[in-house]
């Protein structure tokens, strides 16, 4: 038998320990984010460099949004391209060969970066009232650019949505109800007044903003200030008004004149160069972005190259390749990007001067005034394409043909330009262009995503209209 | 003291424990000296070592020296009743008359394991007759009756109640182990896995393949076809693993443990010379299933494929086979181990060592480790007791590449757009890749070695603070550690045909992870035996923290040779840290009463982490249980038990699921942040998961028969849940605790000895396991969840009132346009059950003198996987049966229907187990092998058969790794093998 008294005061001893063992983890008990910026820094209200970061990182976002997907769905929908990837036919079937899956990544696809970059830009827009260490026309300016960026996310969302409409008054809390859809026109309608504002921003928006904008906006032409901003406004409210009067539901004929109107305000310009325009600029840097449609897998559509007209300057974008075939249909061309040394940081225009030119001349079109369509899209086609000029166009038919011609190529492989287009002039269909595929369905939209139907309880989203 | 840091809950708490303990210390009696001695022996007369004998109803106890003598001293006088055990022998009660003092005592083998000792808590375990729990034990033995690549391939089929599934047919593991069914959503998948009282690391850490293969995400992704670190354990050196189920079992395991516990105890020494075993394994490892390509019988059929009927003409109408072609010839196998163990009185000692290389099928891939177990015992006084367990462990793995592929470099991708006429196995540039891939040269030129140096120990301190007659008083201190490094070193050189296609050729990525997890457990256990119960208290606290600091470089453009992530024109890097610390309390009461016939206890745990929305908040998980050996019993049945325990246990949030963050990117120089995708949580709590378990346990016939039947209800709130939502909100998903599920499940397991004769036993095991689960609540709308391509092809749907496997498939649909503009889409949606209806296993064992013959087979039945694979030869059709092939794409395509054909039925059986060994007669082993004295020859195999209607290589697959819910998609993965292997054991 042992002496009790010992073992008590040992017993004791380590009771002791252990009560020091609960006190020393009394101070450390919580870890903070270790892997990003917390969005707690957000709480603290906007300062001059977390406004830099977001303004950049908005831009990035918008840059982004320019996908390989959002290329490639919206040109194989448009009869230019063909993603041949044998491991994933859901770029040729679903596109081509039957209706876009709303829970897969084409239907899925396309949709959740605008709406990313938009929260960006609220996010921007929100808090400059509080912001510290900006002056009040840095303010005016960055809410300014925020607009405009956010009016291009929406009219992008749009282009791969159409009449299936897309939601636009989200600037609300997550926990918010769903924003509801609302139809084309009124969309493309809010859109217009979002630029109208961006531009009354921008105008007291003082000479610089309070960040530097990418070297992309300086390339040909300068838009890195709220001034030039205030050209890039125009341009897309031109282009936003025409699709507006073009309208298949609710045509407002009234946007023709104001496309116009635009249009000659922004940096449209039938003396200068074709590509001038923001753009979006790439690199190999750390955490930057590379051109996302350098992709060895991306094909012509053989008509890009059976309908190029004999000394078009622009064949130089189409080059002859081995053939592939895959899933029913083949090609023996690739666009230049595709071969994909020096091509990785390609710039992307945004919206060029040639582009401008002829959405006034799709307008001119509409409005009747066939002699200036003619000569807008003459200024394209000789200078960008180096062809003879056409000889003043007789019908509306032919100057529709014909802007359709000059935008095929001076935009290949560039965004949704032609998908918007062939939508708007109701060529979507097996009158104007042959089936791809037997069960080519002419699709001119993507679904709406599965999530979207699935938050608001499930069902066809039906979108509302004024 | 206890309480000084701690709010009001613990401080009660804290003062509990101080009251049991004071409770514990009042002093009993001494008692006059009586010494008995005896010897144990078996049924043959052979001594019987590390037997233990105890005086009931007292602490005084004794164990078996080498020749079977032991000693006991105090012992009270009177009549007693000495209870004798030892593991492999079923326990005797043997009476002693007050005049005797001197016994001998006859064991008889317990050939079907039927009482052996299960852990209750930290450090106290119960006998099995008594455990109120149904706890599954895995012995040493039973886990290496076939070579095995990882300890979970080893646990396959041999536990009711646990799906284990290999993710890929790549070597050194990578396999998911779910213990009644799905218990979360988005939370952990893990069980818990706590090795000699360390708790340790199952993480799965990406090579960064997708910066190749381009599957999905950024430079590392979870379609990397990962392993799970569990796999670095050496099965040799396992003693016994328990696996507690639940939470109802293991609620003091708090809130780690809803996904259950496996507990592993590694080899300890024992007293006796030193015997040292080893054993010498050659194999081989070989393809089992094949797709089948397809051979072409003329130009025209070529030509009309879309294929280039010149060149097939040219190649003389040539048929490759391809996978034949890569999938084999691959060197032998081998694996080697040696392990001594010895000791005496004071100090006891195990050592193990092991060498072993798995060559896979595919060329220059290979799973290679070594390592090193040494645990030492040492009494220091009589009182003290310190044990040091550590394990040294080095492997290195190479599993080339497989899996999802979007950049044409997977083998089986290729091959599903390769012709068979082409001959890839020449090496050449392949035409029909649009970047020239071929997967013979990537075999040979692509390398991603991981490289992993684990360490894993524990110093265990054990002190008798108190005994007496009736009392003990010991505590006990662990402080362990499981850390390591991981290398991973992917080389890609630009070499490599597919290298050129992205303008950057090739492509380096270097991951250097660094994993500690450390804990200290400091508990005491008081044990007050008294002559109708004994009442054990045990409590005590533990501490973690664990760490990880993930450095991932990536860089593109390299010249050739260079495997040095620097020499790149291209860089990128990431790195990904992880803290977490947790502190728990906690306190169990044992009483086992009524001529050890009831067992009761009832436990609690309180914990905290920062992995919570809030850190400082404890959250308690409290566990009752019960059990009573029935007194009366019919005729032939020698024990009869029912038991029941309810009990609670948590399932933490992920780290970093309480932050919303501003993921960082760069333009043009500048940096940037923006919104993240997923909106964090600050208030995020763990899962609760509440089990209430009952089940009889029997046993006839003398022990002949034995079956043990299981029920239980589950039922998980608090559901940490990844829900979507509509991106239009400018986020895809936010994290929250919303949503409750329910499990109900049966595990039956039924052991019976046909024969048992001197020269012949048959022993024969089988196993059942059934659980059905409901999502029962959902505080968001229901949502597509988990991995998955697409619900074209099948993907997991969360939703109230379907399974939380529930897989939700298009199955055809009717659309309206207007203008040619899509308009509205009526979707025929169908609903399927991913997992298993039930799950059983077989095994046989046969000793027919000197010859062992044993089997195991794994049966599961129903469940479903969605076969990705045939979509990519469909596209193409190159798969052999063209005409199933055209039939799926009939009805896939959008016109056809949209029909579900890529989902198909899962069940099957294998012939897991298979061996045959022979033990060499005395003559030729003392002639051939000086002082051995038990030499076998061993011929094994592993996976040998599978019976499925499944189409694929296997339907166990996950190209997603390990997931709780959509680890079903089959994606063109590294095919599986079967595994042949001779063995010569010996033991001196």
């Amino acid at each position: 038998m042992r002496m009790m008294l010992n073992m008590n005061k040992r017993s004791l001893a380590l009771i002791t320990a252990l009560g020091f063992a609960a006190t020393a983890c009394k101070d450390s008990t919580g870890v903070p984010e270790l892997n990003n910026v917390s969005a707690e820094v957000l709480n603290g209200g906007l300062t001059r460099p977390l406004t830099s970061a977001l303004a950049t990182g908005m831009l990035a976002s918008a840059r982004g949004n320019v996908s390989g997907t959002y290329i490639v769905f919206s040109e194989t929908l448009a009869r230019d391209l063909y993603r041949l990837d044998a491991n994933e036919q859901r770029f040729i079937t679903e596109t081509l060969g039957g209706i876009s899956d709303p829970s897969g990544f084409v239907g899925g696809g396309v949709f959740n970066g605008f709406y990313s970059t938009i929260r960006t830009a609220n996010t921007l827009v929100n808090g400059m009232p509080t912001a510290t260490g900006l002056s009040a026309p840095e303010k005016a300016a960055t809410i300014g650019l925020s607009q405009t960026i956010k009016a291009l996310s929406y009219y992008r969302a749009l282009e791969m949505r159409d009449s299936l409409g897309i939601a636009v008054d989200v600037n609300h809390p997550i926990d918010a109800p769903p924003a509801a859809f609302v139809c084309k026109p009124n969309a493309l309608a809010f859109i217009s007044t979002l630029l109208d504002s961006a531009k009354v921003n921008l105008a007291a928006g003082g000479t610089a903003f309070p960040f530097p904008m990418p070297s992309g906006f300086s390339l040909i032409g300068n838009f890195t200030t709220p001034a030039g901003t205030i050209l890039f406004a125009n341009a897309l409210k031109g282009k936003v008004e025409l699709y507006r009067g073009l309208d298949h539901a609710k045509p407002n004929p009234a946007s023709f004149a104001a496309a116009i109107a635009a249009l000659n305000a922004s940096y449209l310009d039938v003396a200068g160069s074709m590509d001038k325009g923001p753009y979006n600029s790439y690199s190999t840097a750390n955490n930057d972005a590379v051109n996302p449609v350098s992709d060895a897998l991306i094909y012509l559509n053989p008509l890009v190259a059976d309908s190029i007209q004999v000394g078009d300057l622009r064949s130089s974008k189409i080059l002859t390749a081995p053939k592939r075939s895959l899933f029913g249909v083949s090609s023996t061309y690739q666009p230049t990007s595709s071969s994909p040394t020096g091509a990785i940081t390609s710039p992307i225009g945004i919206l060029k001067n040639s582009e401008l030119i002829l959405l006034r001349a799709q307008a001119e079109i509409e409005m009747g005034d066939l002699a200036a369509a003619t000569a807008d899209i003459n200024t394209v086609r000789t200078k960008d394409g180096g062809l003879a000029p056409l000889p003043l166009l007789a019908s509306k038919t032919a100057a529709i043909n014909a802007v359709l011609y000059e935008k095929r190529y001076s935009l290949l492989n560039e965004g949704a330009q032609r998908f918007v287009d062939l939508r708007a002039y109701n060529r979507l269909n097996g009158t104007y262009l042959r089936k791809e595929l037997a069960t080519d369905p002419f699709q001119a939209a993507l679904a709406i995503p599965k999530p979207e139907q699935d938050a608001r309880g499930g069902g066809v989203i039906v979108p509302t209209c004024s | 003291m206890l309480t000084v840091a701690l709010g009001g809950n613990v401080r009660k708490f804290g003062m509990w424990v101080c009251a049991l303990l004071l409770t514990g210390l009042v002093s009993t009696e001494a008692s006059a000296q009586r010494r008995v001695t005896g010897r144990v022996t078996g049924s043959n007369g052979e001594a019987v070592s590390s037997a233990s004998i105890n005086v009931q109803g007292t602490t005084i106890g004794a164990y078996t020296a080498e020749d079977g003598r032991f000693t006991l001293v105090n012992v009270p006088t009177g009549a007693q009743v000495l209870v004798v055990r030892r593991i492999g022998y079923k326990r005797v009660n043997q009476p002693l008359t007050a005049a005797l003092d001197q016994v001998d005592v006859k064991l008889e083998k317990d050939v079907l394991e039927l009482e052996r000792q299960v852990v209750t808590g930290t450090t106290t375990s119960i006998s099995s007759a008594n455990s109120a729990n149904a706890i599954a034990a895995v012995s040493g033995e039973q886990l290496n009756k076939a070579p095995t690549p990882t300890i979970e391939n080893a646990l396959q089929g041999k536990i009711p109640g646990a799906v284990i599934s290999t993710n890929s047919g790549a070597p050194g593991g990578g396999a998911q182990v779910q213990l009644r069914g799905v218990t979360s959503i988005n939370g952990s998948s893990s069980p818990l896995y706590v090795v000699d009282g360390v708790l340790v690391s199952n993480s799965q850490i990406q090579n960064g393949l997708n910066s190749v293969t381009a599957a999905g995400g950024g430079i590392t992704s979870n379609q990397d076809q990962s392993t799970n670190r569990i796999s670095d354990l050496n099965p040799a050196d396992i003693e016994n693993i328990e696996v507690l189920k639940g939470a109802s079992a293991g609620a003091i395991y708090g809130s780690k443990a809803s996904n259950g516990v496996i507990v592993i105890t590694t080899r300890k020494g024992s007293s006796g010379k030193p015997s040292v075993s080893a054993v010498q394994r050659v194999g081989q490892f070989a393809l089992s299933r094949k797709l089948g390509v397809r051979c072409f019988g003329s130009a025209a059929e070529v030509d009309a494929a879309g294929f280039d009927g010149a060149a097939f003409t040219a190649a003389g109408g040539a048929c490759h086979d391809f996978e034949s072609e890569l999938y084999g010839g691959n060197p032998l196998s081998y694996e080697s181990g040696v392990s001594v163990r010895g000791g005496n009185a004071g100090t006891t000692y195990y050592v193990g060592g092991l060498a072993k290389r798995d060559n896979s099928i595919l060329k220059n891939t290979y799973y290679q480790k070594q390592s090193l177990q040494a645990n030492v015992g040492q009494l220091i006084g009589s009182r003290l007791n310190l044990r040091a367990n550590n394990e040294f462990i080095h492997s290195l793995t190479e599993r080339g590449i497989s899996g999802n592929d979007n950049a044409e470099v997977s083998p089986i991708a290729l091959f599903s757009e390769t012709p068979s006429y082409f001959d890839l196995a020449s090496g050449a540039v392949n035409p029909y890749a649009s970047n020239g891939a071929n997967p013979f040269q990537n075999a040979n030129l692509v390398k991603a070695p991981e490289d992993v140096f684990r360490y894993i120990g524990s110093v265990n301190t054990t002190l008798s603070a108190y005994e007496s007659q009736r009392q003990t008083l010991d505590f006990t201190f662990i402080a362990g550690i499981d850390a390591y490094s991981y290398n991973s070193n992917l080389t890609s050189p630009p070499d490599a045909y597919f290298e050129s296609a992205d303008g950057q050729p090739g492509t380096i990525v270097t991951n250097r992870t660094i994993n500690t997890n450390a804990n200290l457990n400091l508990s005491g256990a008081h044990k007050l035996i008294g002559n109708a119960f004994t009442a054990t208290t045990s409590f005590g606290l533990r501490q973690e923290r664990r760490q990880s600091d993930a450095v991932i470089n990536q860089s593109r453009n390299n010249p050739q040779g260079v495997t040095d992530v620097n020499l790149g024109v291209v860089q990128n890097n990431n790195e990904f840290k992880t803290l977490i610390k947790d502190f728990a309390y906690y306190a169990q009461e044992e009483f086992l009463g009524l001529n050890e016939r009831l067992l009761l206890t009832a436990a609690v745990n309180t914990e905290r982490s920062s992995v919570n929305g809030d850190d400082k908040k404890y959250y308690s998980y409290p566990k009752f249980a019960a059990s009573y050996r029935l007194p009366f019993l019919p005729k032939f049945t020698d024990e009869l038990k029912i038991r029941a325990a309810v009990g609670q246990a948590g399932n933490q949030p992920p780290f970093g699921f309480k932050y919303t963050t501003l993921p960082f990117l760069v333009y043009s120089g500048q940096p940037g942040v923006v919104p993240s995708a997923t909106f964090g949580s600050p208030t995020i709590k763990p899962e609760t998961s509440r089990e209430v378990e009952g089940g009889l346990d029997a046993q006839f016939l003398g022990g002949r028969l034995a079956l043990d039947a299981t029920v239980f209800q589950k039922k998980v709130s608090d559901l940490i849940l990844q829900a979507r939502v509509a991106a239009t909100s400018g986020f895809t998903s936010k994290f929250i605790n919303g949503g409750n599920l329910q499990s109900t499940g049966t595990e039956l397991g039924l052991n019976i000895t046909p024969v048992q004769r001197t020269n012949f036993t048959w022993l024969s095991r089988t196993t059942y396991a059934n659980v059905d689960s409901r999502i029962t609540a959902l505080s968001v709308p229901c949502f597509a969840g988990g991995a998955a391509f697409s619900t074209r092809f099948g993907a997991p749907y969360v939703c109230t009132g379907f399974s939380p496997s529930d897989v939700q498939v298009a199955n055809g649909f009717d659309s309206t346009f207007v203008g040619g503009v899509f308009v509205s889409r009526v979707r025929h949606l169908d609903n399927v059950e991913a997992a298993p209806n039930f799950t059983m296993g077989f095994s046989n064992e046969f000793n027919i003198g000197p010859v062992r013959l044993y089997s195991l087979f794994d049966y599961r039945n129903g469940g479903y996987i969605a076969n990705l694979t045939n979509n990519y030869f469909d596209g193409t059709g190159l798969l052999a049966d063209t005409a199933a092939s055209n039939r799926r794409n009939l009805l896939f395509s959008t016109a056809g229907g949209g029909h579900n054909v890529y989902l198909e039925h899962a069940g099957f059986m294998k012939l897991r187990e298979l061996s045959v060994s022979f033990a060499l007669p005395h003559v030729v082993t003392s002639n051939l092998f000086a002082g051995a004295n038990d030499v076998r020859l061993e011929l094994s195999g592993r996976n040998l058969k599978t019976w499925t209607s499944y189409s694929g290589y296997d339907p166990e697959v996950s190209n997603f790794s390990n997931q709780n819910i959509g680890r079903i998609q089959d994606v063109t993965p590294y095919p599986p093998s079967r595994s042949f292997f001779m063995s010569l054991s010996t033991t001196f």
